[in-house]
């Protein structure tokens, strides 16, 4: 039987505050993600929900529970292991997109493909520019290219290690109205083609109603009801 | 993208600050490789005058590493003369005129007289006789700069250990008779492109002082790595007879009561010089052991035997350059270990410096990467590869510096302390180190901001 792509179990995430009080971020009991699912996670700024996205992806690690990326419990892996899970199974998209400005369109998938386990491919990391129309800027660096085609190449970086979902924060947050349905089209589209699941965080109603299945952070994080 | 490769983009990120620390670094390296390169040159050419086929020089009154630097190295100021019958105490009975053996001539096998004051194209021109490379041997001292080294790093005694007789790279020695037959050494035929056959005209006392009549180059010397090497010989028969050379006679009557020349009328008719009118500016000795007594007793007791009369000193060449070695090249060594290891320092903090600024500039970088799932190891390896790159690219580009820098002053160095350097010049075991040591600074610098990077925040830099 299939497992889930991300599974979360009465997973909690405080932090402690310069004053010494601890403030409760995440206290989820239970959150799951099947595979080829696109949902859009809602939730009021401050809500926890970039913590959440860190959480799953290994970059932070929960107070207690437990968290499933693909079948592998990422809670009890080391870092390194952590690290390579987060390289091989997830795709992370930035609200900033954080492309590496030393680096060009196509070196920036392949610095991606570098951490991942399988060896850097320069024809496959051309190949996902073409598919988010870039195989003419594959050469350039970041500043040469206009936002829209930014978040394009964080979209091909995010595929570059064939991840079985991606995470994206906040993607449209930096970008005007008319550029929004051009990212979530591109993001939804891609990842049916490539059936990858696909988790987006937005604080927009109008970007969260573009996804089939809309979650409300506040809903299921019994911790965002102390500072909601 | 390989580890490498992503470090090598983040240096073409910041080439202008990569540049200039790289060109830094490189200054740093061409100081360190010069001064390594000439302290090295210096020292392998004093060393490569211990290796003389004598081991005695008597000369005037006065400083003995005077007379050493002037005899062995042709350098320095020129000394006085001392007087032919001098010379001729150290004689046996056939080599003299009135047959009778001189006083020391039981105590020595070989006596060369050499006489100085000339000079043709910047090199020191020797009277001499043709004992000087019939009689004579080279390199028994020790073996060049490279063959210690290379003799220490196989564990064994350095090649070349053993005397050689002179050999000649064209022609032949001069004859005795040949009052106007030369040798060069191998450097001044080579810098000079003289050969066997070509005439040559020495200048008396400067290279812009009178010119005297042209000696024929009857030989080339072949390559010695002595100060040999740089040195003109010319038979001293006709040395004498230059304008100014002869010792002045108080009355007519005094040289025409002259006794005869010790050498025969030259070949093509000339008439030597009388004895009364020759000196000799130092002459080399090669003592032998006395009956019962071992050759360094023999050696003592003719020192002493010299140095208590008034006629003139006879000084130890191996002794004169171990002091000096002891008093000015091993301090000079020092001297530029202490400037060279204050340049290492700065060069490393050029380091530090430069990679504190990328790893600042860069940490949301490094929180980016490590999102996409770069180890913490993989960033500390990036940092530490950028910085190696750096230093190694700086290093080979100011060794390359370091050898032009030599050559550029090699002239000005051989006037100066008459040894010679150039491009190709080198201190091999030092320059070998020389990658490794920047690798090791280069990461020795880099690790504070290589562990910055390994210990960066990822969830904090993200926002």
């Amino acid at each position: 039987m299939p497992h889930p792509v991300i599974e979360l179990e009465q997973v909690k995430k405080a932090f402690a505050m310069p004053g010494g009080e601890t403030v409760a971020v995440l206290d989820i009991d239970r959150f799951v993600l099947e595979e080829r699912d696109q949902v859009a996670l809602t939730g009021q700024s401050g809500s926890g929900k970039s913590t959440l996205l860190h959480v799953i992806s290994g970059i932070m690690r929960p107070d207690s529970g437990r968290v499933w990326v693909d079948g592998h419990d990422l809670t009890r892996l080391g870092e390194a292991a952590s690290d390579r899970l987060r390289a091989d199974k997830l795709g992370l998209v930035f609200q900033q997109f954080n492309l590496l400005p030393g680096f060009t369109a196509l070196e920036n998938v392949l610095v991606a493909m570098s951490f991942g386990s399988g060896k850097p491919d320069r024809w496959r990391a051309a190949d996902l520019l073409a598919s988010v129309g870039l195989s003419h800027r594959l050469d350039h660096k970041p500043a040469e290219l206009s936002i829209g085609q930014q978040q394009r190449v964080a979209v091909a970086r995010a595929l570059a290690n064939r991840p079985r979902v991606i995470l994206a924060d906040e993607p449209t947050a930096s970008i005007d109205t008319a550029h929004q349905d051009q990212v979530i089209d591109l993001l939804t589209t891609t990842c049916a083609e490539q059936d990858v699941a696909l988790l987006v965080v937005t604080h927009a109603p109008e970007v969260a109603a573009r996804f089939p299945k809309q979650l409300r952070l506040d809903d299921f994080n019994r911790a965002a009801v102390h500072h909601g | 993208m390989s580890l490498f490769g992503i470090a090598w983009r983040n240096i073409r990120q910041r080439l202008l600050t990569s540049g200039l620390t790289a060109l830094s670094l490189a200054l740093g390296v061409a100081l360190v490789v010069a001064t390594l390169v000439i302290g090295n040159v210096v020292t392998q050419a004093f060393n490569s005058g211990s290796g003389l086929g004598y081991n005695m020089i008597v000369g005037s009154k006065g400083s003995p590493l005077q007379l050493v630097l002037n005899s062995v190295y042709l350098i320095s100021k020129p000394i006085e003369n001392i007087s032919w019958g001098f010379y001729e105490e150290f004689l046996p009975a056939p080599a003299r005129a009135d047959g009778v053996a001189g006083r020391f001539a039981g105590s020595v096998r070989t006596a060369v007289p050499i006489c100085m004051g000339d000079y043709f194209k910047g090199f020191r021109v020797v009277g001499t006789n043709a004992a000087y490379f019939d009689g004579l041997t080279y390199g028994g001292g020790g073996a060049s700069g490279f063959g210690r080294w290379l003799g220490r790093l196989v564990g064994r005694p350095p090649a070349g250990a053993a005397p050689k007789p002179f050999a000649f790279a064209a022609g032949r020695n001069f004859r005795n008779d040949e009052f106007f037959g030369g040798v060069l050494g191998a450097e001044v035929a080579a810098s000079l492109g003289l050969d066997a056959g070509d005439l040559f005209a020495p200048t008396h006392g400067a290279d812009d002082g009178l010119v005297h009549d042209p000696f024929t180059v009857t030989g080339v010397l072949a390559r010695t790595d002595t100060p040999v090497d740089r040195g003109v010989y010319v038979n001293m028969e006709g040395f004498y007879l230059q304008e100014g050379h002869a010792k002045p006679v108080e009355a007519a009557a005094d040289a025409a009561a002259a006794t005869p020349a010790p050498q025969a009328s030259a070949a093509d008719g000339h008439a030597p010089l009388p004895r009364e009118q020759r000196e000799v500016t130092a002459i080399l000795v090669e003592t032998v052991s006395l009956p019962g007594l071992p050759a360094e007793l023999t050696a003592m007791g003719l020192r002493t035997a010299i140095n208590e009369g008034r006629d003139g000193q006879a000084a130890e060449p191996i002794r004169e350059i171990s002091v000096l070695l002891q008093l000015f090249v091993r301090p000079l060594e020092l001297l530029l270990l202490l400037v060279t290891t204050l340049v290492v320092i700065v060069s490393a903090i050029g380091i530090l410096v430069s990679m504190v600024g990328s790893s600042l500039e860069r940490t949301r970088d490094v929180a980016v990467m490590r999102a996409l799932g770069a180890r913490r190891s993989h960033v500390l390896a990036t940092v530490l590869i950028e910085a190696v790159l750096l230093a190694v690219g700086g290093g080979l580009v100011g060794w390359a510096l370091g050898h032009v820098i030599v050559a550029a002053i090699g002239p000005l160095i051989t006037t100066n302390a008459g040894v010679s350097a150039s491009l190709l010049s080198s201190a091999p075991a030092a320059e070998l180190l020389l990658v490794p040591f920047l690798i090791a600074l280069a990461i020795l610098a880099a690790l504070l901001p290589a562990l910055a990077a390994y210990r960066t925040d990822v969830a904090k830099w993200l926002g």
